[in-house]
């Protein structure tokens, strides 16, 4: 039986709760990432074929190549656009994780230096936080790394063929 | 001097022969000296009859006392014969009473026992302000007498009432001291034994050794305070309460504040931040001025015809202006031009980039000069004390903190503005190339081509 819908943010509350804020900047980052590869997506499946038979068209009427390479290039900004943020925040979520680690070993040790190494359950807390945000962020950099390869490699594919296109004129 | 001794001399004869001249006289003393003795001897008559009249007083005396010596030891043989009596008799007694009371003495040791563990529990509880007579009311505990039934009544009505409140929500008027030191009684709302605050939703801390409420230094955060106003007000269902009586309210006042946290990281951690101050306004300062000449070129695209030398993309395409060159060199000439205009649009990066990859190692060198710290305080204090390592271990990791606080928006402006310098650093390159071209359309498209 599945969990119902309440149980389930029951546990993500418990979760970000847990991990103390910095799990709520992982999150901001990821939405954005996310959305930057949908938007991606997006484009890859519905505006870009479109695009690509606008220009072959276009390009087959005028045949001035500074045209073409004019009208490429615009293509070919559009294709690459994203791609570096994508990297970028990839690259930012261990970084936050790690700082999430640090807040959290800062946590534990606060309760050493109140409390002494007696009281295991107030250092649990900082353990806690320390280890979930690394998770997470490494989590969402994996996930985010596996769409941003094969988008990135779909879009360097795509530019060659571009090039091609604009090598050999309209034919294709 | 001869004739003095000689006067003196004839002195004496002279007297002398006056006293010898005299018989009478001389009788008169025999009298006298006669009279004298017999005077004596009657007052030694009289003392000796004085004496023995004492004597006499003295042996009835002390016949006295003899008599009342006896007296007095036939009395005490008499009340200490009465004393074993009555030893003999109170033990009987007590004996009497641990037969007749039996498993009752139990039962008083067990309620003393109970009453004393009660005392200190009531005194912790919140609930000592409204009843805050009741701990005198167990003072049976630590006398000796027998607990009467008024006693054990008492000791079950408080267990009794205790139980009852501490699983109910009330409102209350109970003195409360604030942070100034004055005192005022307050409406309160007390929810069981765990947590309690004024109306004004400021969370309370029970003071066990004044038996008062006061208000906490460093309250929870204004949403939980809200919360309970509005809990109060019948308005909210959500409420914060401290399970532990209010032992992690207290924690709070123990919790650094940001400010406090940014000045454990000392030197190194403002050097960080300040740092990173320099890097944000540059990055701002860039992506503003970024925004501008995109905007710009984008309009110059809009109007093609209309140079403008305000922009990049203008500027590149007025250094062909005037010129009647082969094509080739006209190439030649944008790129040129376009190398000319790079350097404004990617200035500032290299330095954010520069502070990016500086701040973490700035925090790692904060971080291993607090390790050197505290491992110098080990040396000196040994590790008997883990609470002075910590200390030192916390600052050190603060530096760590700070850097990659300042790293990480310096890495995500650093991306953002390379990708968008990149942009327009193709759009110019393309599209200057392509208004080149059309503007000249028709001329020689052979050659356009073949320059490629």
């Amino acid at each position: 039986m599945l969990p119902s819908l309440h149980d389930w943010l029951y546990a993500l509350s418990q979760f970000f709760q847990t991990g103390g804020w910095v799990l709520y900047l992982i999150l901001l980052v990821g939405v954005v990432l996310f959305s930057l590869i949908l938007e991606r997506l997006g484009y890859r499946f519905w505006q870009y074929p479109a695009a690509k038979k606008a220009l072959t068209t276009e390009l087959g009427r005028t045949a001035t190549f500074s045209v073409r390479r004019s009208r490429v290039c615009d293509l070919d900004i559009a294709l690459n656009s994203q791609f570096a943020m994508i990297k970028c925040l990839i690259t930012l979520c261990p970084l936050i994780g790690l700082l999430g680690t640090v807040t959290g070993m800062i946590q534990v040790f606060d309760a050493l230096a109140l409390y002494g190494t007696g009281n295991p359950r107030m250092m649990a807390a900082g353990v806690a936080s320390a280890t979930f945000p690394t998770m997470t962020g490494m989590a969402v950099a994996v996930a985010g790394l596996l769409f941003y390869n094969r988008l990135f490699r779909w879009a360097e594919a795509e530019r060659s063929r571009l090039r091609l296109v604009l090598q050999t004129g309209e034919n294709r | 001097m001869r004739n003095k001794w000689l006067t003196s001399g004839l002195l004496v004869l002279g007297i002398s022969s006056a006293v010898m001249a005299d018989p009478v006289p001389l009788r008169g003393l025999l009298d006298d000296v006669q009279q004298i003795r017999s005077n004596d001897t009657q007052i030694n008559r009289q003392r000796e009859a004085r004496f023995t009249a004492e004597l006499d007083q003295r042996e009835q005396l002390l016949k006295e006392s003899q008599l009342r010596l006896q007296a007095a030891e036939a009395e005490q043989t008499r009340l200490k014969a009465e004393f074993d009596a009555n030893d003999t008799r109170l033990a009987g007694l007590e004996e009497a009473l641990q037969q007749r009371s039996g498993q009752l003495g139990e039962v008083f040791g067990v309620a003393r026992e109970v009453a004393a563990e009660l005392r200190p529990l009531l005194q912790d509880s919140m609930t000592s302000a409204e009843y805050p007579e009741r701990t005198g009311q167990l003072a049976f505990a630590d006398s000796k007498r027998v607990p009467d039934l008024q006693d054990l009544q008492n000791l079950w009505y408080q267990l009794q009432l205790e139980m009852t409140a501490s699983g109910e929500i009330a409102r209350i008027k109970a003195p409360v001291t604030a942070g100034d030191g004055l005192s005022e009684v307050r409406d309160l709302l007390r929810i069981g034994t765990f947590t309690a605050a004024t109306a004004e939703g400021e969370f309370l801390s029970w003071n066990t050794s004044q038996q008062l409420f006061s208000v906490l230094a460093k309250q929870p955060p204004a949403a939980d305070q809200q919360a309970f106003v509005e809990y109060l007000n019948g308005t909210g269902s959500d409420l914060l309460i401290d399970p532990s009586r209010g032992q992690l309210l207290a924690l709070l006042e123990r919790m650094p504040g940001l400010s406090e946290r940014i000045r454990q990281g000392g030197e190194v951690g403002y050097l960080i931040l300040a740092l990173g101050g320099i890097g944000l306004l540059v990055a701002l300062w860039q992506m503003l001025m970024m925004t501008r000449s995109e905007l710009r070129v984008r309009s110059q695209l809009n109007d093609p015809l209309n140079l403008n030398s305000g922009n990049p993309l203008g500027r590149v395409l007025l250094a062909l202006n005037g010129t009647d060159d082969s094509l080739s060199q006209r190439e030649l000439r944008v790129d040129e031009a376009i190398l000319r205009e790079l350097p404004a649009i990617e200035r500032g990066q290299n330095i954010i980039k520069l502070l990016a990859a500086v701040a973490p190692l700035l925090g790692l060198l904060g971080t291993v000069v607090g390790m050197i710290a505290t491992f110098q305080s080990i040396t000196l204090f040994g590790t008997s004390d883990p609470k002075l390592m910590a200390g030192g271990i916390s600052q050190a990791l603060m530096t760590t903190v700070l850097g990659l606080v300042v790293a990480i928006p310096l890495l995500f402006c650093h991306s953002y503005l390379s990708s968008r310098s990149r942009r327009i650093s193709q759009l110019l390159q393309e599209k200057s190339l392509g208004l080149l071209a059309e503007s000249e359309i028709g001329e020689e498209p052979e050659a356009l081509s073949h320059a490629a």
